[in-house]
């Protein structure tokens, strides 16, 4: 479970992140809309330790990011917008590495068989150079390194960004099924059919403000894409 | 988690290109230094050896010369002369062994080289830097080393490893130590092979009569250059913690590179010139050509005012003009002491200079070389002059009414000439004394490791 508890970062003036609180409870996807500067990634980097909040706190299975960061870390996955990887290495070294990271100990090599598998990675794929790799495959290895970790958090930083439809469709997919064991996704996104398509619940974040947040069953009777507009259009006027 | 960053590194680095090229490069590099050293030294030794027989030669003539008198008045005039050992070790670290000369005369004060000197041989040697292995390494290996690293960390930023990698639950400490320990293992890998290459190439090649002292001084300069090695892998270590992109941290690397290895250790002695100044040495000898003249023209003096002169005021005058000249000397060594110590402190602010320092000194090649040989040639230019004070004084010759007549006409014996014996320093006070800069270069590794420490721990990874 993710819980965000008033959380604030300011740098200097500028405040990226006001007040934030959510909840992220386990077999749940949870999507955040905003413009570029809304103060998504922030978060996302408050929440993985990487920038200490200025007020607030952000805890991960219970466990304060800011207080213990390396415990946090053991229940948190990531997966960037562009998963960049060692290029030297093949994927399935590259997944090794990482899965040895994450702390896993006894894996099998069907067990990187079956996830490369699993993401839809082609098996001649395995022993090939990262360099080589499309931007769709390298998320495929993304996903598959969050899985290997099999942590109850998975933060997605625009994953599905510059996919073409069909890995776009393959990587909602693999998150669906990922909800389906009890994981707790927060993604955040700028394609709102996507997050529609995917999400439980999905949150719109402007100028560092959480200002709305829409269940299932809104989204059902909502148009997303029309408010979504609204609030962002709102954000460009006030801004000039 | 530390072992499996260092494993990590060390995959990541070999199957990188750069792996190669400097695998390639120091092996060829290395070989080549130690085989032109090892036929430069073979050949010095050559020339010492034809150079001893002729010595020899002209010894055995001079005891063959059956008439005493004879014998006794070309000793007389004879110019013995002596010759250097070249220094086994000369091949790894030239140092001053090429500046020195070779060989020495017994009545010129002025050096005499063999065909070792400049007139006799290519003066393009002169121009460029011998490229023996401390070169190599000193400005190479140096070099080397902040490319392999410069891009260790803020590259991975750059790329969006670094944050990927540090989602995970591994402290910041084993990533960066990792990253060094992997990564000056991947750099000094490929050097250690062309060393034992280099090694083995002196070995088979008998160029270098490997004594159980030479062995440990090959080791300890080693060792030596592992660390100097070491300095620059982690000042590029901390240079990648300090910048966010690969090029500027480039760009910094080869600007620190350029200043330690081509400015600072070519600047210090024109600094120390200019902060310590030392009179010419025509200035000096003019001075005591000066106080000559004075001492003369007091003696002069006293044979105008005294018809027999002054036994007494004579040699006071005399020892008083020696004095002087002697302060003067003194004066002249001091200034040029606290210049060359001004000179080796401004060089020491870069790695490179103590590098130099502490392996010329383990080579025998060092400054002091320079110090042993002019101490050897004063007491071989001492010990001739007493020899031949000792045949004028009438020890050796007595006049008798027939003529001159040698007392024992066994008095000659080659074995009892004056010898040119330069101080060999033991192992153990050459590493004391290269000790100063050995401790230089590790403070310099734990200062640049403790920033390196202390920036990535606040690394901004987003």
């Amino acid at each position: 479970m993710l819980e965000i508890i008033d959380m604030s970062k300011h740098y200097g003036d500028v405040h990226a992140v006001n007040n934030l609180n959510l909840t992220i409870q386990p077999g749940e996807i949870f999507t955040m809309l905003g413009a570029n500067g809304a103060g998504k990634t922030t978060t996302l980097m408050v929440s993985l330790g990487f920038t200490e909040p200025t007020s607030g706190t952000v805890k991960i299975c219970g466990i304060d990011v800011t207080k213990d960061p390396l415990e946090a870390k053991k229940h948190v996955a990531y997966v960037s917008e562009n998963v960049m990887l060692y290029g030297n290495f093949t994927a399935r070294q590259n997944l090794e590495f990482f899965t040895k990271l994450g702390g896993r100990k006894n894996v099998s090599d069907a067990d990187y068989e079956a996830v490369m598998e699993r993401v839809g990675l082609q098996r001649d794929a395995f022993q090939r150079r990262l360099k080589g790799f499309s931007k769709g495959m390298r998320q495929k290895l993304g996903i598959a390194i969050a899985i290997m970790k099999d942590a109850e958090v998975i933060l997605l930083d625009e994953p599905t960004s510059g996919l073409d439809p069909k890995s776009g469709a393959e990587f909602l997919q693999l998150l669906s099924e990922l909800r389906g064991e009890n994981k707790a996704i927060w993604m955040t996104t700028h394609d709102i059919f996507r997050a529609k398509a995917i999400a439980d619940r999905v949150g719109i974040m402007t100028e560092g403000n959480l200002v709305k947040i829409f269940t299932r069953e809104e989204l059902e009777q909502e148009d997303l894409e029309r408010i979504y507009v609204d609030y962002v259009t709102r954000e460009a006027e006030a801004a000039a | 988690m530390f072992f499996l960053t260092v494993g990590k590194e060390i995959v990541h680095n070999i199957l990188s290109f750069r792996f190669v090229v400097t695998y390639v490069l120091l092996f060829c590099l290395i070989l080549m230094a130690m085989f032109l050293m090892t036929n430069d030294y073979q050949r010095r030794l050559q020339e010492f050896s034809t150079a001893d027989r002729k010595v020899r030669e002209n010894l055995a003539e001079l005891v063959k010369i059956e008439d005493p008198a004879e014998q006794f008045q070309r000793i007389r005039q004879a110019d013995f002369s002596a010759l250097r050992l070249p220094t086994p070790l000369s091949l790894l670290a030239l140092g001053l062994e090429g500046s020195l000369p070779t060989q020495v005369s017994s009545q010129s004060r002025f050096f005499v080289s063999s065909s070792d000197d400049r007139l006799g041989r290519n003066v393009l040697f002169d121009i460029f830097q011998t490229p023996d292995f401390v070169y190599v390494v000193n400005v190479v290996m140096s070099l080397l080393a902040l490319l392999f690293v410069f891009d260790s960390v803020c590259g991975e930023k750059e790329q969006g490893t670094l944050k990927l990698l540090l989602s995970n639950s591994v402290p910041r400490d084993s990533v960066l130590l990792g990253k060094w320990v992997g990564g000056f293992f991947s750099v000094t890998a490929p050097f250690a092979v062309a060393v034992l290459g280099g090694f083995t190439y002196i070995y088979i090649s008998g160029a270098m009569e490997m004594k159980g002292g030479d062995m440990a001084r090959f080791g300890l300069i080693f060792v030596l250059s592992l660390l100097y090695i070491s300095t620059f892998f982690t000042l590029g270590l901390m240079i990648s913690t300090l910048t966010h992109r690969s090029a500027t941290a480039l760009l910094v690397s080869l600007l620190v590179w350029i200043c330690w290895i081509l400015v600072v250790p070519n600047l210090a002695p024109i600094a120390a010139r200019l902060a310590a100044p030392v009179p010419g040495r025509q200035v000096i000898e003019a001075e005591k050509q000066a106080i000559d003249r004075e001492v003369q023209l007091l003696m002069a003096g006293i044979g105008k005012r005294k018809v027999y002169g002054d036994q007494e005021e004579s040699e006071s005058i005399r020892k008083d003009g020696e004095s002087k000249k002697r302060k003067l000397e003194e004066f002249y060594q001091d200034k040029m002491s606290r210049q060359i110590s001004y000179s080796k402190n401004l060089a020491r602010l870069s790695p490179s200079a103590s590098y130099l320092f502490a392996a010329t000194r383990l080579a025998g090649t060092g400054p002091n070389l320079f110090d042993y040989f002019q101490k050897a040639l004063d007491r071989f230019h001492q010990g001739h002059d007493e020899f031949r004070q000792n045949m004028s004084s009438g020890v050796i010759m007595e006049w008798t009414q027939s003529g001159p007549k040698v007392k024992d006409p066994d008095w000659f014996d080659v074995e009892n000439l004056p010898r040119f014996d330069m101080f060999a320093e033991s192992l153990d006070d050459s590493f004391d004394a290269a000790l100063f800069d050995i401790l230089l270069l590790a403070v310099f590794n734990v200062l640049f490791f403790m920033l390196s420490y202390t920036i990535f721990i606040r690394y901004d990874v987003t």
